[in-house]
């Protein structure tokens, strides 16, 4: 705590502590879909960088290493987009 | 245990995909529940988790896109993705905009157990007064003093975040701690 904060500024940090605290612990369920959201985007987001990285390859005519040689298809871009509840 | 940006360094660094996710769902776990509090705020209560899905969404595909190379820098980004997310779901869906209950935000603070934890009720019904009357007079102060103070976001961040310079930032704070104290000493 800051020694200088008013009485004001006390409750508000004190709040937001607790709050840090009550949000960390409750909730597993949506903290679970939310750590898979971002392994799902990091699994697409790769899968297109090697895409990419394959067509460069092929394009200078180079040998296509066996990491990338067969990779699945690319995720599809338009669901991407689709906001939510089309 | 890895510090975040260890994680953040290990994840550029990987180049196996299984490996990456890994420490894509560690990097969202420390994340997501700081991030969260930004966004409760500010919608319903309903969609945080809706919206947090969307923010690692994009924290995650754009990954590469960040060239910091401090802790601070990325939460910055981070919280800028954060942001734009929460916007961009209120823009196409103005229902969503609620902020949330102050009696909720309390008794969520006091959720964590009966301990030393507890909100004393003194300060319950100051800060539950204070937020409102606030919320009523200067929604963006209330908005700007949460991030302060209760996110923790420092003058810095809040400025690369909302996109002004630190001294406006800074003169904002100022005013409305002005503001939140003459409604607090209002009280008394």
């Amino acid at each position: 705590m800051n020694v200088e904060d008013t009485e004001i500024e006390r409750k508000l940090r004190d709040l937001g502590s607790k709050m840090r605290i009550a949000v960390r612990s409750g909730e597993p369920t949506g903290l679970n879909k939310i750590v898979n959201a971002a392994k799902e985007a990091s699994r697409k987001q790769y899968i297109r960088d090697m895409h990419k990285r394959r067509n460069e390859l092929l394009a200078e005519g180079n040998v296509i290493p066996d990491e990338i040689a067969s990779l699945p298809p690319l995720p599809d871009e338009e669901e991407e987009r689709k906001p939510k509840g089309d | 245990m890895q510090s975040l940006f260890e994680l953040v360094e290990a994840y550029r660094e990987e180049i196996h995909m299984e490996p990456r996710m890994e420490l894509a769902g560690k990097l969202a776990e420390i994340l997501a529940p700081e991030l969260r509090i930004f966004v409760i705020f500010r919608v319903k209560p309903s969609l945080a988790d809706d919206i947090m899905q969307e923010t690692m969404k994009d924290i995650f595909t754009h990954f590469f896109k960040f060239r910091g190379k401090t802790e601070k820098e990325f939460w910055k980004w981070c919280y800028i993705i954060t942001r734009n997310k929460t916007a961009d779901r209120l823009r196409w869906d103005h229902k969503s905009l609620l902020y949330y209950p102050e009696e909720e935000l309390i008794q969520l603070a006091e959720s964590i157990g009966k301990e030393a934890h507890t909100v004393s009720l003194e300060d319950r019904d100051d800060l539950r007064q204070v937020l409102k009357m606030l919320g009523k007079s200067a929604p963006d102060c209330r908005g700007k003093l949460w991030d302060y103070y209760a996110v923790g976001l420092d003058y810095d961040e809040l400025a690369e975040v909302f996109n002004l310079s630190y001294d406006a930032i800074r003169m904002s704070i100022k005013r409305c701690l002005e503001l939140a104290r003459d409604l607090y000493n209002g009280l008394k």
